[in-house]
């Protein structure tokens, strides 16, 4: 009889005992805040892609108009790059204002940078001098000229803002993994 | 007695398991709403392509006519995240994250002129015949040509960015990744 009562006694306290076991639930890492873990860097995130078509052109007098008249397009040259665009070393932990794309706000996050530039092709025409074409990205004292001229192009065809916003919303999404 | 220990136990083991596959579906559901609400960035990733059509005439009198004209264009690359398949599952007392998406296509194009330089501003663009040219056909078919020949890049890069979205999330959640992308 007492044996019959321990064992069931213990029954009970195993059974209890599973059941705290089982509903109790870990409490979900969530960071609201700038600190988080360090997890793995991603060396390079690429958000974007671009074609992107270079066009310098040798403007002069017409002809028929050597002495008066605007300067017409005489010669040009055209220089045809892949632009890969996104963000190096990401490593969470430096972002600024993480916290902020919690709540949905991504305008705060850094932009992207140009990451690759590949030149595929170029043609000069006119008057435009084939060596001056080749020269025209010629890295100078170690800065990467090509980036800063496909940037500024960007900029000038109205397209660097969107990639911008594509961008951050992307790297939002990153981020949003370890918010609430 | 025995029978009442064997029954205790296999009462015990079969809780844990409810208990197990339970908590699967729980975090398969908990991620699924995190996935379709946070994720939709991902879903689409847009590549921008300069167009550039050239044309060019010798003229022995006037100078020679050139005709530049670009455009750039905006193309869409995604997939539905609707169309995604997300589960948990336990393989050899690990718990993996099994997502299965649809193949990244094309959505929309959205094409327009930047600039457009020529000599003379009466030139109009011809062909090796003479025959007049139609440039928004030439603008048309030379996007064409780019599309297709980036197409499998952009595609590849959208796949990445969601590979690597969904290992940082995996990572997060403590499982390990099984992601496929149909063809």
């Amino acid at each position: 009889m007492l044996n019959r009562i321990i064992i069931i006694l213990i029954s009970i306290i195993l059974l209890i005992g599973a059941f705290i076991y089982l509903t109790y639930e870990e409490k979900a890492i969530t960071y609201k805040s700038a600190e988080l873990l360090e997890y793995n860097s991603v060396d390079k995130l690429f958000t974007s892609f671009a074609y992107v078509p270079i066009i310098d052109y040798q403007r002069g007098k017409l002809k028929r108009n050597l002495w008066m008249g605007e300067d017409a397009v005489l010669g040009y040259c055209w220089r045809q790059y892949e632009v890969g665009i996104g963000y190096d070393s990401l490593s969470l932990k430096i972002i600024e204002n993480m916290g902020t794309a919690c709540d949905g706000n991504y305008y705060d996050l850094p932009e992207p940078k140009i990451l690759s530039t590949n030149p595929v092709s170029s043609e000069a025409f006119g008057k435009y001098d084939r060596l001056k074409c080749d020269e025209y990205d010629l890295d100078v004292d170690g800065e990467r000229k090509s980036h800063e001229i496909i940037l500024k192009q960007l900029k000038n065809d109205a397209q660097w803002n969107r990639i911008v916003e594509n961008s951050k919303k992307t790297l939002s999404t990153f981020i949003k993994i370890y918010c609430e | 007695m025995n029978k009442f220990v064997k029954h205790t136990v296999l009462t015990i083991l079969i809780f844990s398991a409810i208990g197990c596959s339970e908590s699967n579906i729980e975090l398969e559901r908990n991620l699924e709403i995190k996935i379709k609400e946070d994720g939709a960035a991902l879903a689409q990733l847009e590549a921008v392509y300069g167009v550039v059509f050239t044309n060019q005439k010798e003229n022995w009198v006037s100078s020679d006519d050139i005709y530049i004209r670009k455009d750039m264009a905006n193309v869409y690359y995604g997939y539905g995240l609707e169309e995604a398949k997300i589960s948990v599952v336990d393989e050899d007392d690990i718990k993996v994250l099994k997502v299965i998406l649809p193949a990244p296509k094309q959505i929309s194009v959205d094409r327009k002129t930047v600039s457009v330089e020529s000599t003379h501003e009466d030139y109009n663009p011809r062909g090796p015949n003479g025959e007049m040219l139609n440039v928004d056909l030439e603008m048309n078919k030379k996007l064409e040509e780019i599309s297709a020949k980036y197409s499998a890049k952009t595609i590849e890069m959208t796949k990445n960015i969601t590979k690597k979205y969904f290992e940082t999330l995996a990572f997060r959640f403590d499982l390990k990744l099984d992601i496929t992308f149909e063809k």
